[in-house]
């Protein structure tokens, strides 16, 4: 009888604390990679806005080919000169 | 049912309440983070596919940029021949000297000076003379 009540005692004074303190030991990284994952899709969302403005890099490829058509066009004239 | 036999029982449901608390915690947490990596993984892939031309078309601008940057490089070399680069070294020093000139002649109108005395004995004053 005694010895059940030691390991009463044991359950509730050590089993018990050590469970909870193992149980938040795992709950805080999970919290911590909630928190980077959101901050990650933060990031992500304004990255995205940043490359708005690729598709503008088409434009200057076609006026970067008209240029140069349009110096090789003015070397030739001047050549003729 | 004695005593004790409660006590281990109390004691018990308090483990396993507190475990499955942890646990429903845990687990609401990663459905979340799940979800937030879901959509970060679609995000990427977007990025991704809006990037792809990138390599193709840079590559072509800089081919474009290097061509016009010969002929340019070649338009300003073909453009004069040395004469007409011996008559602009020419026309440049011509320039030098007479800036330098400009400058020596305003050097010699400052050149006069004369001190003056004036009533009260201890102040001069420089007048300059052009």
């Amino acid at each position: 009888m005694i010895l059940w009540w030691i390991g009463n005692a044991v359950l509730i004074l050590v089993v018990a604390p050590i469970v909870v303190w193992l149980a938040n030991k795992l709950l805080r990284p999970t919290f911590e990679i909630r928190k980077y994952a959101d901050d990650i899709l933060d990031h992500g969302v304004s990255l995205t806005g940043t490359l708005d403005s690729v598709p503008k890099l088409l434009t200057t490829r076609d006026l970067v080919s008209q240029a140069r058509e349009g110096v090789e066009r003015y070397g030739s004239a001047l050549k003729r000169l | 049912m004695g005593p004790e036999t409660v006590v281990t029982l109390i004691g018990v449901a308090i483990i396993v309440a507190a475990l499955a608390a942890y646990l429903i915690l845990i687990a609401y947490s990663l459905n979340k983070v799940s979800f937030t990596l879901g959509t970060v993984l679609i995000g990427v892939r977007a990025i991704a596919a809006r990037c792809e031309p990138l390599r193709e078309v840079i590559g072509s601008i800089g081919n474009d940029v290097a061509t016009v940057e010969q002929a340019m490089a070649g338009l300003a070399e073909g453009g004069g021949d040395e004469e007409d680069q011996d008559e602009e070294d020419q026309y440049e020093e011509a320039d030098e000297y007479e800036e330098e000139e400009q400058e020596y002649e305003e050097v010699e109108e400052v050149e006069e000076i004369e001190v003056v005395e004036v009533e009260r004995p201890r102040l001069r004053r420089a007048r300059v003379r052009r």
